[in-house]
């Protein structure tokens, strides 16, 4: 029995491509501007001397990344109406019947999970695909990807498969919220802090 | 930015009532004494004046909510949710300065019964305060986690409060009749807010946090809100202390109040408005860059 659903996202294998962003915008028929799944281009650096030569210091890599359906969920601990809650296997859901529209909650979420809908006036966000989890499918973000960068499962049967690595630039304190997601840092990761790495696609996601 | 305009009312019109609240009632109670002998017209005007103002945010509220039918089951999350709890205290504070008021008016309680109500309001209106300013020191957001936030809400209590408390202590008594000279206080207060705007405004202020990359849109709010801010804040000081000058009589008659003491609130409420939006503008919705 799965007790927290995770995902396990490579850096390092990531081209960017955005299949996952389009194939949950697609599953999930979400309308203009709203993504449950974005893909963040992370870069910094530039030109650096070494022994009177100048080269490049660019750090470039990518971040997939949705609801991390927190063991800590705290979008729904900040909720007035408690519309936003966890299932027993760790899938955090929002209850857009009972959702005021008070985007406290988007506000609340470090990883930026929570989206607003338009159509139906309240916040919306990554739903693990639980229907088709439910029937023994895979979420399509993680089926979609042609490079395997994404995947899914127990959390402890991720880390143990993966490892524990929670955090690269420029994603928060892991301690904030307790994610579910294990990651595979890119190897620019390591430098990115130095070189001052920031989101470059601010329109995209 | 602009779409935030109800929590920017919400927030200003419930702090000044509160000020309102603390800077009438607090100089009585901290003597031992109520405001029914000689104050009662005063007081029930400020506690009137209080109460329109908690419902008038109260109403301006609604606007900020998508589906405010749905909000009926507000205190749902007291736990866990500072927002139930504002919304509690809230509550509290305005059914506690209407029964104040409909006491004082139209009953003769006791004056033990009074002054613990009293007490009760001024307490609710901190909890209240408290509450709405711990909404938004959230671990996620930074730029409103620190200092800056508690700050600058308080300041705005008590600025707004001393202000609009000595509007309506002038226009019942006239100048001076109050124990508290608030044309002073408030000038100190207003002083002290600049003092915090210049310093530890978020972005803008010679010492203000400049957030880490985080996947929020690092975009700022226009530096011409934040310096309107401390341009009509200046203002408002500049006709406190025209006010104070003068004696702070209306021209016509000895009572009232003057030009000047009008001009310092409206410069001061659009200061502290000013600010509110360049506070809000500090952190964007997320998503909101690709609409």
């Amino acid at each position: 029995m799965v007790t927290q659903y995770a995902f396990f996202f490579n850096a390092a294998a990531c081209s960017g491509c955005k299949a996952c962003q389009v194939a949950c915008k697609d599953r999930n028929d979400l309308g203009p501007g709203l993504l449950w799944r974005r893909v963040y281009e992370v870069a910094g650096g530039g030109w650096e001397k070494k022994n009177e030569v100048w080269v490049p210091s660019v750090v470039a890599y990518n971040i997939s990344m949705a609801c991390n359906h927190c063991e800590n969920p705290v979008c729904g601990l900040a909720c007035p109406v408690k519309a936003i809650f966890k299932r027993e296997d760790g899938i955090v859901l929002v209850d857009t019947g009972a959702c005021i529209g008070c985007r406290y909650c988007e506000w609340a979420c470090p990883y930026t999970a929570l989206r607003f809908d338009v159509r139906t006036n309240t916040v919306s966000k990554c739903n693990f695909c639980y229907d088709a989890i439910d029937a023994g499918g895979v979420p399509s973000c993680v089926a979609s990807c042609p490079q395997r960068a994404l995947d899914f499962g127990d959390l402890a049967e991720l880390k143990r498969k993966y490892g524990e690595v929670r955090q690269i630039v420029p994603l928060p304190d892991p301690a904030q919220t307790e994610p579910a997601l294990v990651l595979k840092p890119h190897r620019d990761a390591a430098r990115a802090a130095e070189r001052a790495a920031e989101v470059a696609n601010w329109e995209e996601v | 930015m602009r779409k935030e305009w109800p929590l920017v009312a919400f927030t200003i019109l419930g702090q000044t009532a509160v000020g309102l609240v603390w800077f009438f009632d607090l100089p009585f109670l901290l003597r031992g004494r109520l405001p029914l002998f000689g104050w009662r017209t005063a007081w029930l005007i400020i506690l009137a004046v209080a109460a329109w103002l908690m419902i008038l945010a109260a109403v301006i509220s609604f606007f900020h909510l998508r589906h405010p039918i749905r909000a009926r089951r507000a205190l749902a999350n007291l736990r866990t949710s500072w927002l139930s709890r504002e919304i509690l205290f809230e509550l509290v504070f305005l059914g506690l300065i209407g029964l104040i008021g409909w006491l004082a008016a139209f009953r003769n309680p006791g004056s033990g019964l009074l002054r613990g109500l009293l007490v009760a309001a001024s307490i609710a209106g901190g909890l209240f305060l408290l509450s709405m300013t711990r909404l938004y020191m959230l671990p996620s957001l930074p730029v409103w986690r620190g200092i800056y936030t508690p700050l600058a809400f308080l300041s705005t209590t008590l600025v707004a409060g001393a202000v609009s408390t000595e509007l309506v202590v002038r226009v019942v008594a006239g100048p001076g009749a109050f124990a508290l000279d608030l044309t002073t206080v408030a000038l100190v207060l207003l002083a002290g807010e600049i003092l915090i705007a210049l310093l530890a405004a978020p972005r803008h202020g010679f010492r203000g946090l400049r957030p880490a990359p985080s996947l929020r849109p690092g975009e700022a709010p226009p530096r011409s809100l934040h310096r309107a801010r401390l341009l009509l804040l200046f203002a408002g000081m500049v006709f406190l202390a025209v006010d104070r000058i003068s004696g702070g009589t209306d021209i016509m008659n000895e009572r009232g109040a003057g030009p000047a003491l009008v001009l310092a609130l409206v410069f001061v409420l659009a200061g502290e408005a000013a600010g509110r939006f360049h506070y809000y503008g500090l952190v964007p919705r997320p998503g909101e860059t690709a609409l």
